[in-house]
């Protein structure tokens, strides 16, 4: 089990960030935009059937949808920031682990959200945030590891 | 939600199987076109038959029934390639009949809504290819539904012995396949329903009897109700007559295919010449379904009823019963076995699947499903995994079918037919048993895993039985999809289909993605990426099967949904396929408009923008009128991508009222330019149009004027975001104009709004300009402009109003570009610039509209730039173009790149009239105060000094308004003559840079047409200079009074060259004299227009500071400045005469030859002499009259004080603030005037006196002409030294400033001044530069306060108020003070500190006591020496530098005084000053001011025993530094009188003790000064106490030895302090001391007075002569000066 993709969605569905963990070509970023665009769907789904109004719910989404290759994770912001986790389908999956991930991200953005010179909802290009985000994929994958109990 | 039901037992019916003899068959074929096949098909249906049929243990009366008939020759399937083919072909037809290119428009809309659109209507070749697919499908080996139930055989009616020719047919009649294979229920069986028919063919006249006959013989044969005779061919070959449909028949036939079957035949007959049917009537017809529904009553009906019931029984007694379960069951176990064998129609197994079909195609779903299940334990047991697979598809098919009608959603929501068809899904797709055993051929240990690729070729039947399967498998897939459908369960239907997909053929599989995406959105809400993602991925695999135009109809659907909402991967993939496919399929122009989008592609490797670009301009090569090539009403021209193009940041370079000689002139602030332009204009025009009040509006648009005749530039930004370099050419400005004397808009005069209905549009086409271009679209048929080729175009040329530029460039990688683009109007009117047009690389063009047009908006909202109501001036795009009018263009930069800081350099500026009318009142306006432009241009080729000279060379500034006064200069030029048309003007300009960096220089001309015409009353040209300076020279001087000389002082002046500049030669240095100001000047001034009268009144010969060089330190090395540092002390004894005998050479100027490498320093070192005291006889003169003038007189330089004087005192209380402007201006003029006279006669004065005589490149003084440099108006130099707040002297608007930041007691004693109007004229006369250091300047001026023991003390001596005693609170601390020297750190730093820190608050504090005390006199007083600065003239004999200077000799000024602190020298002098300065002078040379400096002073020889009593001569030189005229009064001894000896007083060794014996004295009344005495322990003695001098250390040395050896001679190696004692009590007999008390009657200011002085010594010893002091009353205000002397020290020796 291992990302394989991290993607932030704009508040207007627009791709603020989206980067795959391994070098990957252009074609497997075509590839991986349309399954973090399909997934948008879902995330719209899950927000309609969960939340009634008032309703302040868990910003985790869970599974949003299973591709052939991935497992589409979703996290909804406070400011309709979606944060997409591509992972790959091997293994199980623990909530928490991906609801972790999911927190360090969030803060991550929110880091880097809070320097004045972004603008809210453009896309993220800073290579600070690019190591953070790898640091936080390596953190997540050396859990997964030893969850697996097997660490050679 | 729609029944299923109907659609699918529409596709199962039991099949007929027809076979006719070679005969019978020609009868139909020959004359009608078709097989008997065809005949019978319109009439398979039968309906109210009312048959009762029993099906197991039901019976149903059968009522309607359909039944498929097949040639006997065609009952095979068909091989999966022959099916692959002929379904591409379907599909191809009919996405070609149905599939849009353009999306559906609403689509998304109508899912939204209420009613969405039926799937059926969305895909309509979906439908048609699964119709087909399934019956391809037809006859498989695992199924009976197709097999033919009954069989019909015909012959023809009237053949010899019908029952032979029927054996016949029987025997000859080849089986299809399977039942050949036994696997079909074989037409050999004796229970096989047949039927028998005899065809009558009417046209050929058979014979009708036989006919009958023979239907006679076979009823009796074959049994009556299996035998009928059917009548044909009754028409007459004519269509018309026959009355069947035209395509009767053709609905019921279906595609042939080449290899046959799938009951359909090989070949169709060709239609006979009548058409299909030609001979076929109504009765005919009738006849053919009169027949179909005898044989299904008579025939089919009641032999079915009977095999199901023979089936049934044989099953029954096999499997069903717990008997023969477990024994299947223990059976099924023991055998574990893999098969897709058939099943042999006689095995129990094929008689299950054959009993649930029959009862399935008699619709009784119950029964049959039973049995299907049944059969389906045997097929799983067994591992067939095909046959499982059929019947578990039909379990599901009859678990749809199965229930009851009604609530069908619902019932189906309870009961999921999915896992069904999911488990025949699975099962079909299971590869059959021969793959398998292919798969894993015995022996191949290592290639288990990659078997169907890399192990022996399969057998081609294996083949195709997997291909078969994966087809039956998508089959079940499709049919569950559509149950889930219709169930309303879309989410399960897409997951079923997609699921099916991903391992299908490729148009298969687009057509289940399409479909998955289309359920997507059915689901609520719809998920429209899903469904955009399916289709995409559908259009992915249409295009690997090469469905082009459904695969375009694919993408071009969901291309909504990913445009604009910066999925840009996704984006481009759509763009780059669907560019690709609508070539291919041959839509250029959609093509285009998708290759067009890719072309903004930066992100992408080179490689990829090179293809993309490139494929662009490929496929556009060939089109011609791109501008018809639109997308959504957008053209392709429009929509081109590159170059970017900033369409919202446009600049217009346009002259309208002032034209601009450069970039640079642009980028300066509008206001400062109309600023400048005010001065000029400011004569003819008024406040209401003074600040732009007139707005010009047309249409509520402000716009621009231009001139006709001058290009109007747009600045527009081009930038290649590529990595591909871009030619562009063809570049021009797109534009409207309108002219003037178009009928329409001159009757609305020049207001009128140009209406594109009834003005004439130019488009800008430039058509005559261009014609003689090679490329051939840029003629005057440009294709895309609008309006290009309007029939006015050809009437009246664009070009005869217009020109449009032609630009062209080309954009290297990532470049951007600011390109000019410029249109010349040629005739008055109306320009409208819209846009911009260009062609890249000579192929695609390009097109944009500017983002400014008319207003901004309406109402404005604010006062921010983006709230304005109109666009600022460089963004407005109309214009009016008046006709033609005078223009001034700068020809070339003049002004130097570079200039070293206080360089002189003279430029000439060059100024064209370039328009079309002559330009008089030539104005020049010039920005900054480093510049300056003379009156005449009459010297500007002769060299610089040269022209500097000339008392032509004069400015004449005129009058510019108050508000822009002292920052802009005005000159008006060549009043009353014109500038022609083409006529050009040169002028020079006079630079003369005094700061570093960067000097931004700018410059107006101005001039009026010579006849004012429309609008534009003046034109200006504004040039903006921009000079970087840079620093050269750097001075540093030391100022310090002369020890030997009282009115002399010495300078030390450093100059160190910047390490940057080159090699500089010093020239000359002139010492310049502030001079005082004629009398009527002050009182009279009125202003600048004056500046002339000093040359006119006869002056005197020029007095004033001079100097000499001391010593030959000229050219030394910058190390010498170390060892000059402490000169002060070590060089006086030998410097006196060295420096007397240079006084004579002292001048008012010093040449020079110092050559500078750079990075080198030099130190001068000079003697500064002070004017003589009679050189301020009339200074005194005046002064002494007390008259206001007088005093304003003296203080030529300070500023204020003329003013101050006669104004009350609360006039006092804003001193220099209130003062006279014209006042100010007259000295500034007279200053500068003095400043260039001491530069210019400095060379007449020292013409032989060059003190090293060497031969350097001097300005010669012999010219007359420079003498004369400023004896004639104001000089250039002269206008350069007197303006700016910071020129060479002070500038007196800044006195309050610099008072107020002095860090002294200036504010103190000003305030003090106020409170005491009687001391006015002595604070007022302060210099200019302020008193440097404020504290100790008091202390310098107030010794006697230092021993003041409490600030607060009431007692003060009345010569000083609380200012000082303040002021010397700070700096208590320290104690006691010897004398205090001039200059001499008297106190410690740091009380520097707390004195100035405390000023305000005490300048206050003793404000209110001053109230108190009145009186009392203000201590600053007027220098008696007036102002004095330092100008160095440097010159670069052959510069280095590139540029305009090279190899020429630069010139330029140097003043060693910072201007930043806005100090002369005179400031620094009077730091160092006393207002009474006393020099003590003693035998062989004992000097007072070199004992200061610690020297321990001669020796003097006396013989003790001749005469106990050595009397010395001592000589007391006292000037009076004041500018007043003072009485002196001399004190010795502390007040001690004696009678004989005339000025002198009495000395001894200081054994006899002192201090204390002199406390007890009384202090002379004059003088209050016992406080002093007891609040210092003895301030004015030289005992040991008073050692915190200088001589401190040695005194404190020799104190305790003199103390121990009282009286011993052995004293003399010892420093003693001398007292005034005799060692006796003071009494008068012993006091012999002479008068210590003279008093000198007047000393002029800068006087000097003599007063001689002797002491007596007892015995030997080191002495230290102190306690002399002298007082100065000056009378003109009552002050009192108290000065100490300092001490004089020498030694003397027995002889």
């Amino acid at each position: 089990m291992g990302i394989a993709c991290v993607a932030f969605i704009g508040p207007q569905n627009n791709p603020m960030y989206l980067r795959s963990i391994d070098p990957a070509s252009d074609d497997l970023y075509m590839k991986l935009h349309y399954v973090i665009h399909c997934a948008l769907d879902a995330v719209e789904e899950k927000v309609l059937l969960k939340r009634g109004p008032g309703d302040s719910q868990d910003a985790y989404l869970g599974l949003l949808y299973p591709t052939e290759d991935y497992k589409v994770y979703g996290y909804l912001t406070n400011t309709h920031v979606k944060v997409l986790l591509l992972l790959d389908d091997e293994g199980a999956v623990k909530d928490e682990a991906v609801m972790r991930v999911f927190r360090r991200l969030h803060g991550l953005y929110v880091d880097t959200a809070s320097n004045p010179f972004h603008k809210f909802g453009l896309p993220l290009s800073s290579p600070r945030f690019d190591a953070a985000v790898d640091g936080v994929v390596s953190i997540y994958r050396g859990a997964g590891a030893s969850q697996g109990g097997f660490m050679t | 939600m729609v029944d299923i039901r109907p659609w699918l037992q529409e596709l199962y019916a039991p099949a007929v199987l027809v076979a006719s003899t070679p005969a019978a068959e020609a009868l139909i074929q020959s004359k009608n076109g078709l097989g008997l096949v065809d005949l019978l098909r319109p009439y398979a249906s039968a309906f109210g038959l009312n048959v009762p049929v029993r099906v197991g243990e039901t019976s149903v009366r059968v009522q309607d029934l359909r039944v498929r008939f097949f040639d006997v020759a065609t009952l095979y399937q068909p091989p999966p390639e022959v099916i692959e083919e002929h379904l591409q072909e379907v599909l191809k037809v009919s996405s070609q009949r149905s599939a849009k290119l353009d999306p559906s428009p609403d689509l998304l809309q109508r899912f939204m809504s209420d009613n969405p659109p039926d799937m059926r209507e969305l895909t309509p070749w979906f439908e048609a290819y699964r119709s087909e697919f399934m019956r391809l499908l037809r006859f498989g080996d695992h199924e009976t539904l197709d097999y033919p139930v009954a069989c019909v055989y015909a012959i023809p009616a009237d053949v010899q012995n019908p029952a032979s020719h029927f054996d016949t047919l029987v025997a000859q009649l080849a089986p299809p396949p399977l039942m050949q294979q036994d696997v079909m229920y074989t037409l050999r069986d004796k229970d096989f329903p047949r039927h028998y028919l005899l065809l009558l063919d009417s046209s050929t006249g058979m014979n009708e009897k036989r006919a009958m006959d023979n239907l006679t013989a076979i009823r009796r044969l074959y049994g009556e109700a299996h035998c009928s005779i059917l009548r044909i061919n009754s028409g007459n070959g004519d269509r018309a007559h026959s009355g069947a449909p035209v395509d009767f028949f053709a609905r019921y036939q279906f595609t042939c295919l080449s290899s046959g079957g799938a009951g359909e035949p090989r070949l169709r007959p060709p239609p006979p010449p009548g058409g299909v049917g030609a001979y076929l009537t109504v009765q005919d017809l009738d006849s053919v379904g009169g027949f179909v529904r005898e044989f299904l009553c008579r025939t089919l009906l009641p032999k079915l009823e009977d095999r199901i019931a023979r089936l049934n029984a044989s099953i029954t007694a096999a499997r069903r019963g717990l008997r023969n379960r477990l024994n299947r069951f223990w059976k099924g176990a023991a055998e574990d076995r893999q098969t897709d064998r058939p099943y042999p129609w006689h095995s129990v197994e094929g008689q299950m699947r054959q009993l649930g079909d029959l009862a399935f195609l008699m619709r009784q779903y119950p029964f049959a499903e039973s049995t299907y299940r049944l059969a389906a334990q045997d097929y799983q047991a067994e591992g067939n995994s095909k046959w499982y697979a059929g019947v578990e598809e039909m379990i599901g098919l009859c678990s749809v079918l199965g229930e009851p009608v009604d609530p069908i959603a619902a019932v189906l929501l309870q009961n999921d037919p999915m896992k069904y068809f999911m488990r025949a899904y699975e099962h079909y797709t299971k590869p059959p048993a021969a793959v398998l055993a292919a798969a894993a051929p015995p022996g191949s240990g290592g290639s288990a895993v990659g078997a169907p690729g890399s192990g022996p070729p399969l057998p081609p039947a294996a083949l195709a039985a997997s291909k078969i399967g994966r087809m039956l498998a998508t089959r079940v897939v499709m049919l569950g999809a559509a149950v889930q459908c219709a169930a309303g369960r879309y989410r399960a239907a897409s997951d079923a289909l997609m699921r099916a997909q991903s391992e299908e053929e490729n148009a298969r599989a687009g057509l289940l993605l399409e479909q998955s995406a289309y359920c997507m959105l059915y689901i609520r809400p719809p998920l429209v990426r899903k469904f955009a993602f399916q289709m995409v991925l559908a259009g992915i695999r249409y295009i690997c099967c090469g469905q082009k135009r459904i695969a375009i109809h694919a993408y071009r659907q969901v291309l909504a949904q990913y445009l604009g909402r910066r999925w840009k991967y996704i984006e481009e993939h759509l763009h780059a396929v669907l560019g690709a496919q609508c070539v291919e399929y041959g839509d250029k122009d959609r093509a285009l408009w998708h290759y067009c989008a890719l072309l903004d592609c930066g992100h992408r490797p080179a490689a990829q923008q090179q293809h993309n670009v490139g494929q662009f301009l490929n496929l556009l090569a060939g089109v011609r009128d791109q501008l018809a090539i639109a997308h959504d009403g957008v053209s392709l021209v429009d929509s081109l991508p590159l170059p970017l193009v900033n369409r919202h940041d446009v600049r217009v370079l346009c002259s309208d009222t002032a034209c601009y000689s450069g970039p640079a002139a642009r980028a300066v602030p509008e206001s400062s330019w109309l600023k400048m332009e005010a001065c000029c204009t400011s004569g003819s025009n008024n406040w209401l149009v003074e600040g732009g009040g007139a707005k010009q509006e047309r249409d509520h648009e402000e716009y621009t004027m231009c001139v006709s005749g001058e290009e109007v530039g747009v600045q527009v930004e081009f930038r290649n975001p590529l990595a591909v370099k871009l030619k562009v050419s063809n570049v021009r400005l797109i534009c409207n104009f309108t002219h003037e004397s178009d009928p329409s808009a001159a009757g609305k005069g020049p207001v009128a709004i140009p209406d594109s209905s009834n003005t004439s549009t130019f488009a800008a086409t430039g058509a005559s300009s261009s014609s003689q271009s090679s490329n051939p679209l840029a003629d005057g048929s440009h294709p895309l402009l609008p309006g290009a080729a309007p029939p006015a175009i050809s009437t009246q040329p664009g070009s005869e109003y217009l020109h449009v530029a032609e630009a062209q460039f080309t954009l290297h990688p990532g470049e951007a570009l600011v390109e000019v683009l410029k249109v010349l109007p040629r005739a008055p009117g109306w320009l409208r610039i819209t846009g911009v047009t260009w062609t890249l690389n000579g192929t695609a063009h390009g097109r944009i509209t500017f983002d400014v047009k008319g207003r901004r908006r309406k109402k404005p909202k604010g006062e921010r730039p983006g709230q304005l109501k109109h666009f600022p001036p460089h963004r407005r795009l109309l214009f009016q173009v008046v006709p033609a009018m005078p223009r001034l263009e700068l020809l070339g930069d003049p002004l130097p790149p570079a200039l070293y800081s206080g360089e002189l350099c003279r430029v000439l500026m060059r100024i064209r009239n370039s328009g079309g009318l002559p330009l008089r009142s030539l104005a020049l306006v010039v920005g900054h105060p480093e510049a300056v432009v003379p009156a005449t241009d009459a010297n500007k080729d002769r060299p610089l000094l040269d022209s500097l000279t000339d008392h032509r060379e004069v400015v004449q500034l005129s009058k510019v308004p108050a508000s822009a006064r002292g920052t802009l200069q005005l000159y008006r030029l060549w009043p009353g003559r014109e500038l022609a048309p083409g006529e050009v003007l040169e002028w020079p300009l006079w630079l003369h840079p005094r700061g570093q960096g960067t000097l931004k220089l700018p410059i107006v001309w101005y001039g009026e047409p010579a006849a004012p015409k429309s609008g534009m009353r003046h034109r200006t040209l504004r040039i903006c200079g921009s000079v970087s300076v840079q620093p050269l020279l750097s001075a540093r001087p030391v100022v310090w009074p002369s020890p030997t000389h009282l009115s002399q002082y010495l300078l030390r002046l450093g100059v160190d060259n910047s390490k940057d500049a080159e090699r500089v030669v010093l020239q000359q240095l002139a010492a310049v004299t502030v001079p005082p100001l004629p009398p009527h000047h002050v009182a009279g001034a009125s202003g600048v227009d004056t500046p002339a009268t000093p040359t006119n009144t006869p002056r005197p010969v020029p007095v004033g500071w001079r100097m000499s060089m001391l010593g030959d330190t000229v050219g030394a090395p910058a190390s010498s400045a170390a060892s000059t540092a402490g000169l002060p002390g070590n060089a006086t004894p030998d410097g006196a005469p060295s420096t007397t005998g240079a006084s004579a050479a002292a001048a008012r100027s010093l040449p020079l030859a110092v050559p500078l490498q750079p990075g080198e320093s030099a130190g001068l070192f000079l003697q500064l002499l002070a004017p003589p005291p009679a050189a301020q006889q009339l200074r005194q003169a005046v002064g002494s009259s007390a008259s206001v003038a007088a005093t304003g007189g003296m203080s030529g330089v300070t500023g204020g004080a003329g003013t101050g004087i006669s104004q009350p005192p609360s006039g006092l209380a804003t001193p220099g603030r209130a003062d006279d402007p014209s006042a100010v201006a007259a000295r500034a003029v007279a200053q500068a005037a003095e400043a260039v006279r001491s530069l210019a006669l400095a060379e007449g004065g020292a013409n032989g006196a060059g003190p090293t005589g060497r031969a350097s490149p001097y300005v010669d003084g012999s010219d007359s002409g420079l003498q004369q440099l400023n004896l004639f108006g104001p000089g250039v130099l002269a206008h350069f030294y007197r303006r700016g707040r910071r020129g060479m002297v002070a500038a007196t608007p800044s006195l309050g400033a610099a008072a107020a930041t002095t860090p002294g007691g200036l504010p103190q004693q000003r305030t003090g001044g106020v409170a005491t109007p009687g001391m006015a004229t002595l604070q007022q006369p302060l210099l200019p530069g302020g008193l440097p250091p404020a504290l100790g300047q008091s202390v310098s001026f107030s010794p006697q306060t230092q021993g003041v023991g409490a600030p607060g003390g009431p007692m003060r001596g009345a010569s000083f108020g609380p200012t000082n005693t303040t002021a010397a609170g700070g700096f208590q601390g320290p104690g006691p003070l010897g004398p205090v020297g001039p200059g001499r750190p008297a106190m410690p730093p740091g009380a520097i500190g707390p004195g100035g820190g405390g000023m305000v608050p005490a300048g206050q504090g003793q404000a209110a006591v001053a109230a108190v005390g009145p009186g009392r006199p203000g201590p600053p007083l007027m220098l008696a020496d007036p102002p004095l600065d330092l100008l160095l003239l440097w010159h670069v004999a052959s510069s280095q530098r590139t540029g305009a200077h090279q190899g020429r000799q630069r010139l330029g000024l140097c003043r060693p005084y910072d201007p930043q602190s806005n100090r002369d020298l005179s400031g620094c002098i009077q730091a160092h000053t006393t207002p009474v300065r006393m020099l003590l002078t003693g035998p062989n040379g004992a000097s007072s001011a070199a004992s200061a400096t610690g020297s321990a002073g001669p020796v003097v020889r006396h013989d003790f025993r001749r005469s106990p009593l050595a009397v010395l001569p001592l000589r007391l030189l006292v000037r009076n530094n004041t500018a007043l005229e003072a009485r002196l009064q001399i004190e010795v001894g502390e007040g001690w009188n004696s009678n004989d000896a005339p000025h002198s007083w009495q000395a001894s060794t200081s054994l006899l003790g002192t201090s204390h014996a002199v406390a007890p004295v009384g202090a002379p009344g004059s003088l209050g000064q016992p406080g002093v005495g007891a609040a210092g322990p003895s301030p004015v003695s030289a005992g040991p106490t008073g050692g915190n001098g200088p001589l401190g250390q040695s005194v404190m040395a020799g104190a305790p030895g003199g103390g121990g050896g009282a009286g011993g001679g052995g004293m003399g190696s010892s420093m003693m302090a001398i007292t005034y004692q005799a060692g006796l009590p003071p009494c008068p007999e012993y006091t012999w001391v002479g008068p210590s008390f003279v008093s000198v009657p007047r000393v002029q200011p800068g006087g000097e007075a003599e007063v001689t002085l002797a002491v007596s010594v007892f015995r030997p010893g080191a002495y230290s002569i102190s306690g002399y002091r002298c007082t100065a009353f000056l009378e003109a205000t009552g002050a009192v000066e108290v000065q100490r002397g300092e001490p004089l020290c020498f030694r003397v020796e027995g002889a």
